[in-house]
C-alpha cells in the first residue's frame, strides 16, 4: 500500500487531532485497559506517527485492538485524542480490502452468539 | 410521564429479558415509553472521525422524527444506543455545518439538538426520585451483593455522560435505594473489550476476566450493567472458564432493570434470587 508523505497531515484532516503536540507523557498508556495486550502501548504509537516511522506504526497492532473506550481521549493532558487518532489511521488502511473483516472467516459460534450490537460495532469498525 | 422509547437492534433479540423487564418496571413507575412505528438501528458506534456525517444519519433521523411527533424527550435503555444518540444531538447542536449537511442530506426536516436523550436511570433518578421508588418496592434487595458496572459508554466523553464522568453514583445510589449492598471495585469504569469479542476472542476474554475477577474480589455476587455487549462480553469469559475449570462458579451478570423488576414486586422476575450464587471469593 502506498504510504503518504503526509500521513500525519492526513490523520489531522480525518480525524481532527494533531498528533505534534503530544508530549509523551504516557497517561494513554497507562489508562488503556487494552495496553499490556497491545504489542506496543498506544504512547508509542503516538511517537511513531509524530517521528514518520509510518512503516513501523502501521504494523503494529495497537490501533486494531483499539476498543474506542475514550478513556486515553479523556485524559489526555494535551487535549489530543488518541483513540481518533486509531480510528483515522484504521480508515486509511481500511480503504485496502485485505486489512477489513473477513465475515466467512468468523466463527459459527461468533456470529450466533455475540450481540448484534457486537457484530454492528465490529462491521462498522473493520469493515 | 410520556417518552419516546428507542429500543435499539439487541432488545427485541439476544437481551429481550433487558426490554421486557424495563417495560414493567416502566408501567409500575409511570412511565410511558411510546416507541415509534418506523426506527432503525442507532449505528452501534459514534464515529471518531471528523469528516464523514453519514454514519450519523440515521440516529439523527431518530431525533428528527422524535421531535416531529412532538415528543418531550428520547429514552434508551442499551448504553450504546444512549452513547450515539446523545452524541448526535450533542454534535447537531454544536456544529452548524455539520447539522446543515445533515439536513439537506435526509431532506425530512430541521433539527438542532431539541430533544432531550434520556437513559431510563436518569428518568428514575430525577423525575421519580428515589425517594419516591423507595415507596413502590415490596422486596428489598437483602443479601445482594452488587458491583455496579458502568463501562464506556454512559460515561464518557464527558459531554454526554450521565453522570459524573469519574466518580459516577447514579447505579450505586440505585441500587442502594432497592436495598442492596453496593460495592467499591476499581473496574466498574473499564472497557470490558466491547466489540474486540468479534475479531480478537482471546484479547478480549483477558481484558473482560479482570473485570469479573476484581467484582468477585470485593465480594459481588452479581454484577449489574445496562449494555447488552457488556452482558454478552462479561458472561462469555465466564462460561470459557467453565470449560476449563469446571469448580469454577459463575457470578450473575443482570440488567439493572431486572433487579428493580425484582425489588418492584413483579412476580415474573422473583426468580432471579435463586440463580445468583456466591462466587468463591479467592482473595480469602
Amino acid at each position: 500500500m502506498q504510504i503518504d508523505a503526509n500521513f500525519v497531515e492526513k490523520i489531522k484532516e480525518i480525524s481532527g487531532q494533531d498528533i505534534r503536540v503530544c508530549y509523551q507523557c504516557g497517561m494513554c498508556s497507562g489508562v488503556c485497559p487494552m495496553s499490556h495486550l497491545m504489542d506496543h502501548p498506544p504512547r508509542i504509537l503516538m511517537i511513531l506517527l509524530q517521528r514518520g516511522v509510518i512503516k513501523e506504526a502501521l504494523a503494529t497492532r495497537t490501533f486494531w485492538l483499539c476498543a474506542s473506550c475514550l478513556k486515553c481521549s479523556c485524559y489526555c493532558p494535551r487535549g489530543v485524542s488518541p483513540s481518533q487518532v486509531m480510528e483515522a489511521v484504521r480508515v486509511i488502511l481500511l480503504k485496502d480490502a485485505n486489512y477489513r473483516l473477513k465475515y466467512d472467516q468468523l466463527s459459527t459460534e461468533i456470529l450466533t452468539t455475540v450481540p448484534l450490537q457486537g457484530l454492528i460495532s465490529a462491521s462498522r469498525k473493520y469493515f | 410521564m410520556e417518552y419516546t422509547y428507542f429500543p435499539g437492534c439487541t432488545l427485541y433479540n439476544y437481551s429481550k429479558v433487558f426490554n421486557e423487564s424495563a417495560q414493567e418496571v416502566a408501567k409500575v413507575l409511570g412511565i410511558n415509553m411510546v416507541e415509534p412505528d418506523l426506527w432503525q438501528c442507532c449505528g452501534a458506534v459514534f464515529p471518531l472521525v471528523t469528516n464523514n456525517v453519514m454514519p450519523m444519519v440515521s440516529p439523527f433521523r431518530t431525533l428528527l422524527r422524535a421531535k416531529q411527533k412532538g415528543s418531550q424527550g428520547l429514552i434508551t435503555l442499551c448504553s450504546a444506543c444512549y452513547n450515539v444518540l446523545k452524541r448526535t444531538n450533542h454534535l447537531v447542536k454544536h456544529d452548524v455545518d455539520k447539522r446543515r449537511q445533515l439536513e439537506s442530506f435526509l431532506a425530512e426536516g430541521e433539527y438542532g439538538g431539541e430533544i432531550p436523550v434520556l437513559h431510563l436511570l436518569e428518568i428514575i433518578r430525577d423525575k421519580i426520585g428515589y425517594a419516591a421508588l423507595e415507596e413502590k418496592i415490596k422486596v428489598t434487595l437483602d443479601g445482594l451483593r452488587i458491583a455496579p458496572y458502568y463501562g464506556c459508554l454512559l460515561l464518557r466523553p464527558a459531554e454526554v455522560a450521565l453522570d459524573n464522568p469519574d466518580n459516577p453514583r447514579i447505579l450505586e445510589d440505585l441500587f442502594t435505594s432497592l436495598g442492596a449492598e453496593v460495592l467499591q471495585y476499581p473496574y466498574r469504569m473499564v472497557c470490558c473489550s466491547a466489540y474486540i469479542s468479534v475479531v480478537a476472542e482471546e484479547i478480549a476474554n483477558q481484558v473482560a476476566k479482570r473485570v469479573i475477577e476484581s467484582a468477585v474480589e470485593h465480594g459481588a455476587n452479581c454484577i449489574a450493567t445496562s449494555c447488552p455487549l457488556c452482558f454478552y462480553n462479561l458472561n462469555h469469559v465466564q462460561e470459557k472458564i467453565v470449560e476449563s475449570d469446571t469448580l469454577y462458579r459463575k457470578v450473575t451478570v443482570i440488567y439493572f432493570t431486572q433487579l428493580l423488576a425484582v425489588a418492584l414486586g413483579l412476580k415474573d422476575y422473583a426468580h432471579i434470587f435463586d440463580s445468583i450464587n456466591t462466587p468463591i471469593n479467592k482473595s480469602f
